[in-house]
């Protein structure tokens, strides 16, 4: 699948989990790398993943890492080790 | 998508004045370009994300005394957003510190207590976050997560005393009805000390401008905590609980807090700690809403500096502009408060009769006697940003 059909369907999952996505939602398009497709499935559950844009300047690598700890220990995001590891490796190496 | 290239006052390093008496630092840089977007029922305002949404008012729509509805900032943590049958909504009033709790409708809000109505800012505690060095972490915001508008509704004491406050009650607990996606995710619950929510100017408020409130800004009723920041202000109310003891939510714990003893304003005693303590009143500030950063004037041609300013409820005394970095300061003059809760227009002429830069920087006082300072606190969460604006405008 190319970029944008990959990433349309990441967005279809959740639509298909019952998730309202806001309109224009989609446009947002993070950096196609490795990985890319999960840190959109999993954040996407409760934001919009501009938020990794917009927190693009302020976060390093340590920043990330504070903050996806934050998503699973203080709100509640089901996200094992390997996977919240996969995705603070993806937003301090493409954000 | 309607973008729009945009001048943000100064890098974040211009926008800091230095330690050093008399060289203060001016200087514009271009922003990215920002997209200009509307939700259904408001004009395109900027957007800083989608969901929860958080869209803030373009400088452009903040220059009339009153701002509009239909461009007034959208502020929401959890992504799920109800839409209200105000016709069925009730909103129930109790607690452990409650003498009875009752059940109410919007109409009967509206037909058995004293209907009141004033003009008071609402502003986001993170305003102008985006502006902040070092860099905090959060939306964003640079200067519109705020506006001034009229609220009408009744008085919370009103209805509190309806219920009957047991002399044990310490704070009054908020809750509305916005939701997240997860059960694990705190639901948005904010308290005030009993002294605040008993305060004649905190309503509950079902009108904003002489309308029935807009959905994105809490139909159809939402608390006003007129002097405090928008955190207090819930949406969406569904329940009001008195409290013998402090609320122990993420949203007052842990989340909108500053360091103790650093900040002016009043104290929320029962939530504070050695470290942190809520974040409460609105700090003196000031907005030049006549030009931006790095404007160009033409020689010759009267020009007027123009904004507001305003505080958490003292009211504003003073508002003086310093054309040579802070040595020497000339009052502007002062349009008319339409309440101390309100912004208050200032007003000064620019001399455009030499060619060359106009470092301009503005400062405002209130009647407590407190003034914008030169410098940032610094404070993890990009809290109370009122740091003296300057401007380099250029005379050509």
């Amino acid at each position: 699948m190319n970029t944008h059909v990959r990433y349309t369907a990441a967005l279809a999952v959740l639509l298909l989990a019952g998730l309202a996505v806001a309109a224009g939602e989609e446009s947002v398009q993070l950096q196609d790398a490795p990985d890319r497709d999960l840190v959109v499935a999993r954040c996407s559950v409760c934001h919009s993943v501009d938020y990794v844009q917009m927190n693009a300047p302020v976060l390093d690598r340590a920043g990330w890492q504070k903050s996806v700890r934050k998503m699973i220990d203080q709100f509640g995001a089901p996200i094992g080790e390997a996977d919240a590891n996969r995705i603070v490796e993806y937003l301090a190496t493409h954000y | 998508m309607v973008t729009r290239r945009r001048v943000v006052a100064g890098s974040i390093g211009g926008l800091l004045l230095s330690n050093l008496a008399g060289s203060w630092a001016f200087g514009a840089a271009e922003a990215a370009e920002e997209p200009l977007l509307a939700l259904p029922g408001k004009r395109a305002l900027i957007k800083r994300t989608f969901r929860p949404p958080n869209y803030e008012t373009p400088l452009a729509d903040l220059r009339s005394q009153i701002t509009a509805n239909d461009s007034f900032f959208v502020r929401y943590h959890l992504a799920s957003i109800p839409e209200i049958d105000a016709r069925t909504w009730r909103l129930r009033i109790g607690g452990a510190s409650a003498k009875r709790t009752l059940e109410l409708s919007l109409d009967e809000l509206k037909r058995d207590f004293e209907r009141v109505r004033f003009a008071a800012i609402n502003q986001c505690s993170g305003n102008r976050r985006g502006l902040f060095a070092p860099r905090a972490g959060g939306v964003q915001w640079t200067y519109g997560a705020m506006g001034n508008a009229l609220w009408g509704g009744i008085r919370l004491r009103d209805v509190l005393n309806r219920v009957g406050v047991k002399g044990d009650a310490l704070e009054v607990v908020f809750d509305g009805g916005d939701g997240a996606a997860l059960p694990g995710t705190p639901d948005f619950v904010k308290s005030l000390p009993v002294d605040r929510a008993l305060d004649a100017h905190t309503l509950i408020a079902f009108e904003m401008n002489g309308e029935p409130l807009p959905h994105w800004n809490g139909a159809p009723a939402r608390l006003v905590v007129a002097g405090w920041t928008a955190t207090y202000w819930v949406k969406h109310l569904t329940s009001i609980n008195v409290e013998p003891k402090a609320f122990d939510g993420f949203w007052m714990k842990t989340a909108y807090r500053i360091p103790t003893g650093v900040f002016p304003g009043a104290r929320f005693a029962s939530q504070e700690n050695a470290q942190t303590t809520p974040i409460t009143e609105i700090l003196v500030n000031s907005l030049v809403t006549s030009h931006v950063d790095g404007a160009r004037l033409e020689r010759g041609r009267p020009a007027e500096l123009a904004g507001w300013a305003w505080d958490g409820g003292s009211g504003i005394s003073t508002v003086e502009t310093s054309l040579d970095e802070g040595r020497s300061w000339r009052a502007a003059t002062l349009g008319a408060a339409s309440s101390s809760y309100a912004w208050r227009g200032f007003r000064m002429p620019l001399d455009t009769a030499k060619p060359g830069p106009l470092r301009i920087a503005v400062r405002a006082t209130g009647r407590n006697g407190a003034r914008q300072p030169e410098k940032l606190t610094p404070n993890p969460s990009g809290y109370h940003h009122n740091m003296i604006q300057t401007l380099a405008l250029e005379v050509a």
